[in-house]
Parts: C-alpha cells; sequence; structure tokens
C-alpha cells in the first residue's frame, strides 16, 4: 500500500472513506453512545494514521484495521471501567467447568441475549469472538494479529465461549 | 443455523461532519511533524553546513 510510505492526506481520505462506515459500527458495539462511537472513530482514525507503517502485510488490511479497531475499543473500556470489569472477572472465577463449547451453542443465544452478554462481558474476550464469528477470522489469521500462539489462540476462544455461556445462563 | 454474531453488528450511517474533523486534525499533525522536522533537524543541518562552509573558506 503506497499511504504506507507516503503518508499522503489523500490516499488517506480515500482509506477513511473506505473503511470509516465499518470502523464506526464497529465502536457502536463498543460505545454507550452515538457521540461516544463517533469520539472513538475519530482518536482510531487518528492513530491508525501515526501507527499506519505497523502494518506489515502478514494478514489483509482489513483483518488487521479490525483488530486495531478492537484493540482501541478494548483499552477504551478497560481505562474506563476497571471496576467494574473486576467484579466480573470474580464472578467468572466462581465456576470453573471444562465442558467443551461448541459453535452450535453459541449460535443458539438469540441476539439481543446476546447483546446483554457482551455488555457483561470482559472486552477482551469480547473481541476475540467477534473477530472469530463476526468477521470470520481463522485460527491462522486470529495468530497473526492477536501475535500468539496457536494453542494460546484456542485456549482464549475456548475460555470465551466458556464464560460467554456462564453468563448466558445466569440472564 | 443464523449466526448471532453478524446480526448484534450495528448498520448506522457515519456522520459526514466526522470526516472534515479526522482530515483536518491529520493536516494538523502533519504541519506539526514537518515544522518539528524542520526546526529540530533541518535547521540546525544548514545552521552547521553554512558554518563549515565559512570555516572552510577562512
Amino acid at each position: 500500500m503506497e499511504i504506507i510510505k507516503t503518508k499522503d492526506s489523500i490516499l488517506f481520505a480515500e482509506l477513511y472513506d473506505r473503511y470509516g462506515s465499518v470502523v464506526y459500527n464497529k465502536c457502536l458495539g463498543f460505545a454507550k453512545s452515538k457521540v461516544e462511537a463517533e469520539d472513538l472513530t475519530h482518536d482510531i482514525f487518528i492513530k491508525l494514521y501515526m501507527k499506519l507503517h505497523t502494518f506489515k502485510g502478514s494478514s489483509k488490511f482489513s483483518t488487521w484495521l479490525y483488530s486495531f479497531t478492537y484493540n482501541f475499543c478494548v483499552n477504551y473500556i478497560q481505562r474506563n471501567s476497571y471496576k467494574t470489569r473486576e467484579k466480573v472477572q470474580e464472578v467468572e472465577a466462581e465456576d470453573d467447568s471444562t465442558d467443551e463449547i461448541t459453535e452450535n451453542d453459541i449460535f443458539q443465544i438469540k441476539t439481543k441475549k446476546l447483546k446483554k452478554v457482551f455488555s457483561i462481558i470482559d472486552p477482551k474476550d469480547k473481541m476475540i469472538l467477534l473477530l472469530k464469528y463476526q468477521d470470520e477470522l481463522s485460527i491462522k489469521e486470529l495468530q497473526t494479529v492477536l501475535e500468539i500462539s496457536e494453542s494460546a489462540v484456542k485456549m482464549r476462544l475456548k475460555r470465551a465461549k466458556e464464560k460467554v455461556m456462564k453468563i448466558y445462563k445466569k440472564l | 443455523m443464523d449466526n448471532p454474531f453478524k446480526k448484534i453488528l450495528h448498520q448506522e450511517e457515519l456522520p459526514k461532519m466526522l470526516k472534515e474533523k479526522v482530515m483536518n486534525d491529520i493536516s494538523f499533525i502533519t504541519l506539526a511533524i514537518d515544522m518539528a522536522d524542520l526546526l529540530a533537524i533541518k535547521y540546525p543541518e544548514t545552521v552547521e553546513n553554512l558554518l563549515r562552509l565559512k570555516k572552510d573558506k577562512n
């Protein structure tokens, strides 16, 4: 991508036109209001402009950008709701089942309930589940964007699914 | 089977004024970087070269 070398603002405007809407709609999934999502989108594109050189082309640009967006949103939420997150983690730690949760089990959850689960769950777990089931990244792609091993990806996915099911059952 | 993860994705329209705000800030950042480069690197380099030229002449 030429823009990475040149940092041309006209090319960056094209990049914004192409991905702005997707980024904004992903931010809406993390923000409490439209205004907050607009601020997040703005800050993500500013940071993206400064960090474009870190894209090495080892994955598709869209995949990298989604991960970049989620990371930004997760950090934002963790900064602003540290205490709430602590409480959720404590609740999750109580129950420690080892049953394998399948894709089918997860897909049984109704949209409304899933939204509710996602408003409670740790944003890091939400991020990996969205990358896997909304953006349909493969395990290999997840390895690349999260910069962790295959077994670590599988373990994080397994734990995230377990947490979703635990919260879902308590709703 | 329906994938509920696809259904929770928002489909809102991106506010138009946001692009202007982003691009204005990008222009400001670019200007600030260029100014810093000019004042902290290029200008001192030029002065240094000029002084060296004068010294060589003498």
